[in-house]
């Protein structure tokens, strides 16, 4: 879990260092939930998260499940009674309040529209085969009423009182039709679009329609004009509402789905499995606008994680939008502040009937219908997301901030989702106060709401003590200074007595650590500190002057310590040892050097060895490899015997340098005299 | 007792050799009872319809060479044997030791020089006849008349229809030979022990041409057959009236003017006459319901590859009703359901032969695959000319509770008609596995009728190309392909086709698809029902019209029973189900234009269109 993503502040309070770095140590830390992201990222049960970073008590509702039926479309609602339009087996159910019950069977795919006609009838639009249905609302007896031709689905119905005629959205032709009071169909409009997908109007005769592909509110006027009222970004309308002179619209954006071709499946034998969806559905991005009677159109809401599915004007003046994505409904205030209203288990709030006598909207992904049962609820409860501390933590006070008597739980657990085995919710906190759950990594904590409406809840802090998290050494190397530039890699070394440590750290809770260095010979049990105790190192390397210390191997041991953050009685320690690091300070010796019939012979003895190089130079002339008698360089010492060549007569200067392993070099020379 | 009667007449009608049998019949030798070097004889029809016996010595037993199931390594010194080695068709012999059953001659060793066989114990076939045998297992089925069987009540609906395969959901495309090839796929993913086989089933194919004995050949090989041309029988074939150990038993896969015969041997006779043989599975098909007969061996092939007995059916007796790894049981009292099958050709001028009638065992696997033999041997003796062939095939195929199902196609071959694809391909096939293997109804195929109208012509409309006037188009524009038909002795024809370029596709390319209507699949709504997989069958565009296929830029969705196309983004989020397991699958809508022609229609052509991110007109200004 990543706080950083759900806006989630972590906080540091108490124990102030001198600099940033101890800042960020192990301390006192706290979960800050101040915004609207991190309020949405929890639960709302009759809570509403505003755009302001605030949590009010939202709408009460009742959910009524539709059984074995997985969406819910559409919804309208005539003398109590609330009828839904639902997929995917075209069925409309009837819903009286108390109990739900299927009430017409069009034997369709979905019933995407319906509309209460002036003769009382219940009209359903469905798809796939662009039919529109008659059904009387009491005696639900159906006949198919209309079929507009080119139509296969009928997304939009409206009544239309001024002229006695259905309006009917429809796709994939993009064709509005009007349908008389015996189904006759005719077309008043196609568009561009492929679809129109909603429908409003007014009581003079003018009709409002949404499109798809091209995102389009059209206004169809009395004498068949159109006009585009505005071209929305987007490339959908999904939904308008048309109230006391104003338009709401929900304005979407999809991205074109890759292409899932239709293909016959492998024959038999290869499991005979129906194929999953190549893709599970992504909600698209979404606006609200409103559109005012003078044209002026205003953006009120622009979201990335969710496309809008319907949209109506409140009685309140509000704009409520259901969403595609989590199933909620938004609640959009004149001034454009807004607020998540109702959070519901579907997946998405399809439909919304909020102006009737009984505010319901439906919901898909399951089926369910919801009636609003007042404005505001008095036991609305927050439940923050499951907050994670990264490590096993104490826990330390909750506090919060906000308008009403809040009673605070708080429940703790080790795994990210909450489950049986975390603690049971805590006993009610009615003052901020010492979090009682157990210590653990996670925690959840929930607010229940005072009976009083006008109780907000602006912010919750959580504060915690993560564990101190011990610090691991590991993979200790030394080394000796990387060549100066330019100098020939593939000759020995040069000499030098500072061996460059370093070491990998692993550090769980990034608190600052202190390292403590110190070395022992190899075989000998007594360790030496490296520096003194005033000497503070912090960083994971340092570089050893072995000047001072005889040849040898050596084993090296650092100390990490978060001591610079942590109480003497909480600081953790670790240590690691080396492997043997040779430490070779000193040159090999050349012995025995002297010119015996026309040979040169010698022999070079280094403490530690191995040899790595033997060379000679006469008379100032380039240096030349000399092989040791055995040939191969392996061993502390190594007797060379080589010819001299031809000389010229007279004196020359014969010169023999000899290398270690570690780069340190010896010279020696001497003087022959050739005679003839 | 009127049975017992009767079974003690044969009795004592048989051959003193008989009368062994009857004496040893009550006991058993076991597994743990059998030693090495252990003497004893075996029972089985060489020629004719009566058992001889040859002699049989224990080798040793090996254990657990199957889960929980011993074999007994034996050797056959005999005459015959000794050339022969082991004997497809001997399968089910019993082996006696010290007169008691020990168990079946059943397994042989590839390339084995030695007359050495495996023999299947006694106990392991007997647990077998433990198994529920039920009429409603083999659908069809009925009891012999005055079989005094008394039937079990009906079980849970029988799922033995599938042969081991899923169920048909209608969700792919099945042809003739798809059901076999699903299960040797099967089969060839299950490890045979090295170098050990069992004994192969013979199976005798009589009345067919050479390619299309091959074919079957070829296809029955991986089940365990081993197909051998042999004669179609006679329908007053003589033969025991009953089965006895040692004698010849048939399996009936098909019968009539072509006959396909499995050969075996008894291996015991039980209680109430429910009989093992084979020693070994025929396929291993589980509970199972083909027609059995007695039979009679005409001759035993030796040979160096592998040595069978040639035979024919004699008596239809009783029902092969379990196909298991140690033996098959075949129950007398059950006489398995045949389909009928009538293949007729028309439009060749003095065939010798137009109509073949054969009755063909109920097998989800077997079935589709025999009549495809018996309309490609009908094919091949009637029109074997490789030369070009336009047919018409008009199908009648009976489902139990549906009636007869009529399908009337059309299709051209450059290969002729005997090309083994042309037919294999014919919609028919995809009813069969409908009625077998349905997941929805207990059904089966209850006939098949096919009359085939040959020409031999090339007649055809072959699409040669199709073209646009520019391949970069306006959004909304209505657009017009230009198909080039070419017909023999004709001059070219072209078509045009007017398609409208959806504006959803403003900025990306389309294809244009143009083919042969048969060749056009068509999206179908997920079946609910077998009513609904017979009218998934019937709904196709014919091989005469010419179809262009525009691909859309919208989904569309298949649901039970529907199919919704050009979804608006929206919709098809909402309708793309998570909670329910319901499933809806994706497709890109294509609009399609369909043309009749007077013709098949052969060939494809494709086209891939730009559409301007804006239409000219506005760009202009319009």
């Amino acid at each position: 879990m990543n706080t950083s993503e759900t806006n989630v502040r972590i906080a540091l309070v108490g124990l102030v260092l001198a600099t940033s770095a101890s800042a960020a140590a192990v301390t006192t830390r706290s979960f800050v939930l101040d915004s609207a992201d991190a309020f949405i990222a929890g639960e709302l049960e009759g809570a509403a998260v505003y755009s302001d970073g605030s949590v009010r008590p939202g709408a009460v509702t009742q959910r009524t499940e539709l059984g074995n039926v997985p969406l819910a479309y559409s919804v309208a609602q005539r003398a109590g009674h609330t009828f839904v339009g639902t997929g995917t087996n075209g069925v409309v159910y009837r819903f009286d309040g108390k109990n739900v019950k299927a009430f017409a069977d069009t034997g369709e795919l979905l019933v995407a529209s319906l509309a209460f006609g002036g003769d009382g009838a219940l009209y359903a639009g469905t798809l796939p085969n662009g039919r529109v249905y008659r059904i009387d609302a009491k005696s639900a007896k159906m006949k198919r009423f209309s079929t507009p031709q080119g139509a296969k689905h009928i997304w939009a119905l409206r009544y239309d009182k001024r002229r006695g005629r259905l309006i009917a959205g429809t796709g994939p032709e993009g064709k509005v039709f009007a349908i008389d009071s015996i189904g006759r169909a005719k077309l008043i409009y196609e568009a561009g679009p492929s679809h129109i997908l909603t429908v409003a109007g007014d009581d003079k005769g003018t009709v409002y329609a949404g499109t798809s592909d091209d995102a389009f509110v059209l206004r169809i006027l009395p004498n068949n004009g159109v006009e585009i009222v505005h071209d929305f970004p987007g490339n959908e309308v999904t939904a308008i509402d048309y109230h006391d002179g104003k338009l709401a619209v929900a304005a979407n954006q999809f991205k074109t789905a890759p292409g899932t071709q239709f293909k016959p499946p492998a024959g038999p034998g290869k499991g005979g499995r129906v194929p999953s969806p190549a893709t599970r559905p992504r909600p698209g991005t979404g606006q609200l606008w409103r559109v005012d009677a003078d044209g002026r159109a205003e953006r009120m809401v622009s979201r990335q994680d969710t496309h809008f599915t319907a949209v109506q004007w409140g009685a309140d003046g509000a704009i409520y939008a259901g969403g595609g994505h989590e199933g909620r409904i938004f609640r959009v205030e004149p001034d454009a502040s807004y607020s998540i209203w109702v959070d519901v288990e579907e997946r998405q709030v399809l439909a919304l009937d909020l102006r009737a006598k009984n505010p319901s909207f439906v919901t898909g992904d399951g089926a369910a219908i919801y009636r609003v049962q007042s404005a505001k609820r008095s036991d609305a409860i927050w439940t923050s997301k499951a907050l994670d501390a990264g490590f096993a933590s104490k826990w330390g006070r909750v506090v919060w901030r906000g308008q009403g008597r809040f009673v605070f739980q708080t429940r703790t657990g080790n795994s990210q989702q909450p489950g049986e085995t975390w603690s049971a919710w805590s006993k009610s906190l009615k003052q901020p106060g010492a979090i009682a759950s157990p210590p653990s990594r996670f925690i959840q904590v929930r607010a229940k709401f005072p009976k009083d409406e006008s109780a907000v809840l602006r912010a919750v802090e959580v504060f915690y003590l993560p564990q101190n998290q011990r610090a691991r050494v590991t993979d200790i190397q030394g080394s000796r200074p990387p060549p100066e530039r330019g100098e020939a890699t593939r000759q020995p070394l040069p000499p030098t007595t500072v061996l460059n440590l370093s070491w990998k750290v692993d550090n769980p809770d990034q608190d600052p650590l202190r390292y403590r260095i110190a070395y022992r010979t190899e075989g000998q049990p007594v360790w030496r500190d490296m520096f003194r105790e005033d000497l503070v190192l912090t960083e994971a390397k340092y570089s050893w002057d072995t000047g001072s210390i005889p040849d040898g191997y050596y084993v090296v041991r650092v100390e990490a310590s978060d001591e610079p953050s942590n109480p003497d009685n909480l600081t953790l320690r670790s240590s690691a040892t080396s492997e043997p690091i040779r430490v070779d300070n000193h040159p090999p010796r050349i012995e025995r050097l002297g010119v015996r019939k026309g040979r040169v012979q010698g022999r070079i003895v280094d403490r530690l060895g191995p040899i790595a190089r033997i060379q000679m130079s006469i008379d100032a002339g380039s240096w030349r490899d000399v092989f040791p008698t055995d040939s191969l360089l392996d061993s502390p010492s190594e007797s060379f015997d080589v010819p001299l060549g031809q000389l010229s007569e007279g004196t020359h200067i014969i010169a023999i340098r000899a290398f270690d392993a570690s780069g340190n070099q010896a010279n020696r020379e001497l003087t022959v005299k050739t005679v003839k | 007792m009127k049975r017992l009667l009767s079974g003690l007449c044969f009795v004592l009608s048989v051959s003193l050799l008989g009368a062994a049998i009857a004496q040893s019949a009550p006991g058993f030798i076991y597994v743990d009872e059998i030693r090495p070097g252990m003497k004893g004889y075996g029972l089985s029809v060489f020629r004719g319809t009566t058992p001889e016996r040859f002699d049989v010595e224990v080798i040793d037993v090996l254990h657990n060479f199957r889960p929980n199931q011993d074999m007994i390594l034996i050797r056959t010194p005999h005459p015959l044997l000794d050339r022969a080695r082991g004997v497809a068709g001997m399968s089910g012999s019993p082996i006696y030791l010290e007169g008691r059953l020990a168990g079946a001659y059943a397994y042989g060793w590839s390339h084995g020089t030695d007359p050495v066989v495996g023999v299947t114990p006694i106990a392991n076939m007997l647990a077998e006849l433990k198994r529920p045998v039920r009429l409603d297992m083999f659908p069809g089925a009925r009891t012999f008349p005055n079989a005094p069987r008394a039937e079990s009540t009906p079980g849970p609906r029988s799922r033995e229809r599938f042969a081991g395969l899923p169920p048909f959901r209608g969700d792919q495309e099945v042809n003739a030979l798809s059901a076999i090839r699903a299960l040797q796929d099967q089969r060839a993913r299950r490890q045979a022990p090295v170098g050990l086989h069992r004994a192969i089933t013979p199976i005798m194919l009589g009345g067919l041409d050479d390619s299309v004995a091959q074919m079957l050949a070829e296809e029955l090989a991986p089940l365990g057959f081993a197909a051998t041309q042999a004669s179609a029988g006679r329908s007053t074939a003589s033969g025991p009236p009953r089965f006895e150990p040692g004698g010849a038993i048939a399996v009936e896969l098909a019968r009539g003017d072509i006959a396909m015969t499995g050969v075996g041997t008894i291996t015991y006779v039980g209680t109430g006459g429910r009989t093992l043989a084979f020693g070994h599975p025929m396929m291993e098909a589980g509970a199972t319901g083909l027609p059995t007969a007695t039979a009679r061996v005409l001759h035993v092939l030796v040979s160096e590859f592998r040595s069978f007995k040639i035979a024919e059916a004699a008596q239809p007796l009783g029902a092969l009703v379990q196909d298991r790894q140690p033996a098959i049981v075949i129950d007398p009292d059950i006489d398995a359901a045949r389909i009928p099958v009538r293949v007729k050709i028309n439009g060749v001028e003095g065939a010798p032969k137009t109509e073949w009638r054969v009755e063909v065992a109920s097998h989800r696997v077997l079935t589709p695959t025999i009549v495809f033999g018996v309309i490609a041997n009908a094919v091949k003796s009637t029109a074997g000319d490789v030369t070009d062939v336009i047919f018409r095939a008009r199908s009648k195929v009976g489902i139990e509770h549906h009636g007869i199902i009529a399908l009337d196609e059309q299709g051209f071959s450059p290969m002729g008609a005997a090309s083994p694809q042309v037919f294999s391909q014919l919609r028919m096939f995809g009813l069969m596995e409908a009625a077998f293997a349905n997941p929805f109804e207990s059904s089966r195929l209850t006939s098949v009728d096919l009359e085939l109208d040959l020409e031999l012509s090339r007649d055809v409309y072959q699409i040669a190309d199709a073209s646009v006037a520019y391949d970069e188009v306006d959004p909304g524009e209505e657009v017009t392909i230009y198909v080039r038909l070419r017909r023999v002795d004709h001059p070219d024809t072209t078509r045009a086709v007017k398609v409208r370029i959806p504006r959803a596709a403003a900025g990306q390319k389309v294809k244009v698809a143009v083919a042969a209507g048969n060749r056009v699949p068509i999206e179908q709504p997920r079946p609910g029902s077998l009513a609904d997989l017979i009218a998934q069958t019937q709904r196709r565009y014919p091989a005469t019209s010419l179809v262009v296929a525009l691909q859309m830029p919208t989904r569309g969705l298949g649901f039970e029973s529907h199919v919704v196309d050009s979804l608006p983004p929206s919709a098809l989020n909402s309708l793309q189900l998570v909670s329910s397991s319901a499933d809806s699958r994706p497709f890109i809508t294509q609009s399609r234009t369909e043309i009749q022609l007077p013709q098949v229609v052969v060939g494809g052509a494709n086209l891939a269109l730009r559409v301007r991110e804006v239409a000219r007109d506005k760009l202009l200004g319009d």
